[in-house]
């Protein structure tokens, strides 16, 4: 009977595990201590805590992008798109078609075969000729370190809060390309605080609940839990997300969402917003739905559901979306008509908005 | 074992099967106070019972197919189990031995690769569930003889191809959608199930389910050396194939509707032989009962555990595997 | 019954194996084959029997192949104790000797309360009741050889046909092995073919015998003519003298 007991504890400790699985990294630590260490020219500390050696700007002409979301923000501080010689294919995917054709004005010369998943080619990057490569995290970097080619992390260990992982992001792309004229998403960022964070704090109605599906493939619903991104999205513009005991992204039954009953829903992947509030029935008992608040996750340089030069967009639409009585000073597509225009010198007509803000529809 | 006694063994655990689907249909993260459960089954019982009740459809229309999905399919799992270890004549043969779920896999990633439909993942899964079968059924088949070690080493072959070629379609799959869906679908999970989808894997299941039912005496002579059971008259490769069958159309029902499960198949066949012993008489028609307590089990812990869905597969083999152990470490295997 | 093999050719792998095989049985007579290892005594009894094809040739039940009898009709008539090894689940004497009954049971069906009292029957006569509910793995080899021509005698069979029933077993399991069978063939005028190892016991229980020697050579007849000195000490490549010994 005991050992039925000791091993009923270890079955119990596992699951126990799966549940709230939290695991440390060092990485921090070891990037104060690195930081404490005088940098030499041309050196910087990437987001993985590695020092690496990048040529100086003028010798940057051929960048590899791995990290999809990362195109962004590059052609945000360069407004320029000419030294990009191959990119994840998910960046393309991943973004309103027009808005590619506006950024890549050479888009059928840049490889994006290089990169399939997580694994790189190795030959192809070499073939690629780069002066730099810009990847995310240890899976992509695979193989690549025996490269003399200098190499830049952009991954942040456990970090989701958007803010910091694109002011981060900038600040690397500045320092490598040695920019540091025009507004930076940092600026964005401060001016959202103001205008969006600080003034939900001041309303006077209770908060709502709101929900991110994060995906919803043959039924079975991943939705955004604790510390992702959908998380970060839906606190800041004022809502409670009602997945908060859960973390990561994860499955749950429709059962637990009827328990929630959010009253938004943003739907990230999967079938589109509009398939909620008029496709099956189930979903009909849920009060975002029955009140028509169901919205698509917009595609803009990149999609909005992951940080990108894009993120301060997000936001403030969500915020729009959320309580249209408080912001109904709010005119969305001119905000995003002047973010384009200023961070990327693109001019957005009204059609590619709605194409941003309805991906979907875009599609069919 | 006296007959009377197995009867009685049948009765007992089909009350608690009963208990264990009321009681499965009283929890869950929608919340239902004992009294609106009481007004809700007087509803029933004057047949006054409306699905506009949020609570009623939670009940008849979430709960209960995903209820009925679990039963149905540990059922037949654990008689497919049955059936296979009698004819490959080895009690650790499970139902996927053949190949079925490695096939059923690659349907379910082909079937989110080109279109990502439920219902067309699930008719993927199935078919390739059964072409995996039919490919191990012809490499194994020989016109000398007709070995189960042939049929085995076919099997492992036929796997083996079919997880590469899994490999290769998540290989080929978009990571930031695809693959995850993938992932989700074979890790397995009852939480979307429908009423049109327990109805979709009933005829299935249950055809097969009276198949073999109806061979279970025929089992015992099966396990035998195949010229032993000829010279008992019996049409081995003829019972055989429609063994095969059963067992294949109810692995691949079930891997199409809830992913890949390990474990019931070959776990809940010697649970039945504690109680009643090897005869295939008695143990079908137990195996049958128990699989269906076992992964409804399973899945009120899947449901209820965490806010988020347990995957099938983990809780499964987690507690399936210890509680096999015990069982083993206890007794000394003597059942079988 | 008249059980015979006409011309009866085995080859495997297109090298022979057996040549022009005659023999014929009748009602209440014991055969034994006896031959040294490798020289096919047990294709033999497998081609008897139809596991293996004749490449030529045929196996006769009182004039008519074996090919003509559906299934269970042949099984009724001819019973078969395979050699004994370990079965991979354990069923009790009750549901092994119960198989005996299948050439009686329908496709889908199940035993009835006939064949139950079939096999109370049999394990009566065999004074096995007591072991009716014990796991056929936990017996002895004498306990489950004689389990195994329970179960072929419980279908009422005309002929048994045994493939090496003395393996494994003490000489008094083996004597009282063959006592059973010899006394099944005397009083109850069943047929047996035994494929034995012991001349001795070939001798002293058997009325005809068939002795397989090396190169597809073969001499079938009564025992008392087949089995003798000359021909024993060829088959098996020992001296004549080799016979001569005595128990003190």
């Amino acid at each position: 009977m005991r050992k039925a007991f000791i091993i009923l504890v270890i079955v119990i400790s596992l699951v126990g595990i799966y549940g709230c699985s939290d695991r440390e990294v060092a990485v921090d630590d070891k990037l104060s201590e690195i930081e404490k260490k005088e940098l030499k020219e041309r050196e910087v500390v990437d987001l993985g805590g590695n020092v690496v050696k990048i040529p100086s700007a003028e010798e940057i002409n051929r960048v590899v992008i791995v990290s999809p979301p990362i195109t962004s923000i590059q052609y945000s501080v360069l407004k320029d798109a000419s030294k990009i010689v191959a990119v994840n294919p998910l960046t393309f995917k991943s973004a309103n078609s027009d808005i590619v054709k506006d950024v890549f004005e050479n888009l059928d010369n840049i490889n994006t075969s290089f990169v399939k998943g997580f694994n790189v080619d190795i030959e192809a990057v070499l073939n690629l000729k780069p002066d730099i490569i810009f990847y995310y995290g240890q899976q992509q970097k695979k193989g690549l370190e025996s490269l003399e080619i200098p190499m830049v992390d952009f991954m942040k260990q456990k970090e989701r809060n958007p803010i910091i992982i694109t002011t981060e992001w900038e600040r690397l792309i500045r320092k490598i390309f040695d920019i540091n004229d025009s507004t930076t998403i940092n600026d964005e960022w401060n001016k959202i605080d103001k205008n969006v964070i600080s003034r939900i704090k001041e309303l006077k109605v209770n908060k709502l609940k709101g929900l991110m599906i994060f995906n919803n493939s043959g039924n079975k619903i991943t939705v955004s839990g604790n510390n992702t991104y959908g998380d970060y999205w839906i606190e800041m513009s004022g809502l409670i997300n009602v997945a908060d005991n859960i973390d990561g992204e994860k499955e749950v039954s429709i059962e637990q969402i009827y328990q929630w009953n959010p009253d938004i829903i943003y739907v990230f992947r999967g079938p589109s917003a509009s398939s909620y509030i008029e496709g099956e029935k189930d979903w009909s008992r849920i009060k975002a739905v029955k009140d028509n608040k169901v919205y698509d996750v917009p595609k803009g340089i990149y999609s909005w559901g992951a940080p990108n030069a894009d993120s301060p967009l997000m936001v403030q639409w969500m915020a729009a979306k959320n309580y249209p009585n408080y912001f109904s000073d709010y005119n969305i597509n001119n905000i995003i008509k002047e973010y384009y225009k200023e961070h990327y010198s693109i001019t957005l007509t009204d059609e590619i908005i709605s194409s941003i803000l309805e991906p979907k529809k875009e599609r069919e | 074992m006296k007959y009377n006694k197995f009867i009685r063994y049948c009765i007992i655990l089909s009350i608690v099967l009963i208990i264990l689907i009321i009681t499965s249909l009283t929890v869950g993260k929608y919340e239902i106070s004992r009294v609106d459960l009481f007004s809700l089954l007087k509803d029933v019982l004057s047949n006054r019972l409306s699905m506009d009740d949020t609570k009623a459809f939670v009940i008849f229309s979430v709960r209960l197919p995903r209820i009925l999905m679990a039963v149905i399919v540990g059922s037949g799992l654990a008689a497919a189990g049955v059936g296979m270890q009698a004819i490959f004549k080895n009690p650790l043969v499970s139902p996927r031995i053949l190949g079925v779920s490695a096939g059923a896999s690659f349907g379910v990633a082909l079937g989110i690769l080109v279109c990502n439909n439920a219902m067309f993942i699930q008719f993927m899964a199935f078919v390739w569930g059964i072409v995996a079968v039919i490919l191990t059924y012809l490499i194994g088949k020989n016109n000398k003889s007709s070995s189960v070690i042939m049929l085995v080493l076919a099997g492992i072959i036929v796997s083996a191809v079919f997880t590469s070629l899994l490999s290769l379609v998540q290989y080929s799959a978009d990571v930031d959608t695809e693959l995850p869906s993938i992932i989700y679908w074979l890790m397995g999970s009852l939480a979307g199930v429908k009423m049109t989808d327990v109805k979709t894997a009933f005829f299935p299941i249950a055809l097969s389910l009276v198949l073999l039912f109806m061979m279970r005496w025929k089992l015992n002579m099966l396990s035998l050396s195949d010229e032993e059971a000829e010279a008992l008259g019996l049409n081995v490769k003829l019972y055989r194939v429609l063994i095969i069958i059963s067992s294949t159309v109810i692995s691949a029902t079930a891997v199409s509707m809830c992913g890949m499960i390990g474990w019931v198949g070959l776990i809940t066949p010697h649970i039945g032989r504690m109680i009643v012993g090897t005869d295939n008489e008695k143990l079908i028609p137990v195996s049958i009962i128990i699989g269906g307590i076992y992964l409804l089990l399973i899945d009120d812990f899947c449901r209820l555990l965490y806010s988020s869905e347990i995957p099938l597969s983990v809780l499964t083999a987690l507690i399936g595997a210890p509680v096999f152990g015990i069982l083993l470490k206890k007794t000394g295997g003597k059942w079988i | 019954m008249i059980f015979e093999v006409k011309e009866g050719y085995f080859n495997y792998n297109d090298s022979p194996v057996l040549k022009n095989i005659n023999i014929m049985i009748k009602k209440g007579e014991l055969m034994t084959i006896l031959g040294p290892n490798g020289v096919g005594k047990t294709t033999l009894v497998k081609c008897m029997l139809g596991f293996l094809k004749w490449e030529n040739g045929d196996t006769l039940i009182n004039g008519y192949s074996i090919k003509t009898f559906s299934r269970n009709d042949l099984w009724k008539k001819i019973g078969y104790v395979p050699q004994m090894k370990t079965l991979p689940f354990s069923y009790t004497v009750e549901s092994l000797v119960l198989m005996g009954r299948n050439p009686y049971i329908n496709f889908f069906s199940k035993p009835a309360k006939e064949d139950y009292y079939c096999v109370d029957k049999i394990l009566k006569t065999f004074r096995l009741e007591h072991l009716k509910n014990k796991p056929i793995n936990k017996l002895s080899g004498g306990e489950i050889q004689m389990i195994l021509i329970a179960r072929a005698l419980v279908a009422d069979p005309e002929l048994l046909i045994l493939d090496e029933p003395e393996l494994n077993l003490d000489l008094a399991n083996q004597v009282k092995i063959f006592e059973i069978l010899a006394q099944l063939v005397n009083s109850k005028g069943i047929s047996c073919i035994i494929n034995t190892h012991h001349p001795i016991n070939a001798v002293r229980y058997g009325q005809k015998s068939l002795l397989l020697m090396k190169n597809y050579h073969y001499l079938y007849g009564d025992t008392k003519d087949i089995l003798n000195r000359e021909n024993l000490s060829k088959t098996f490549g020992l001296s004549e003298e080799w016979f001569n010994f005595k128990i003190s």
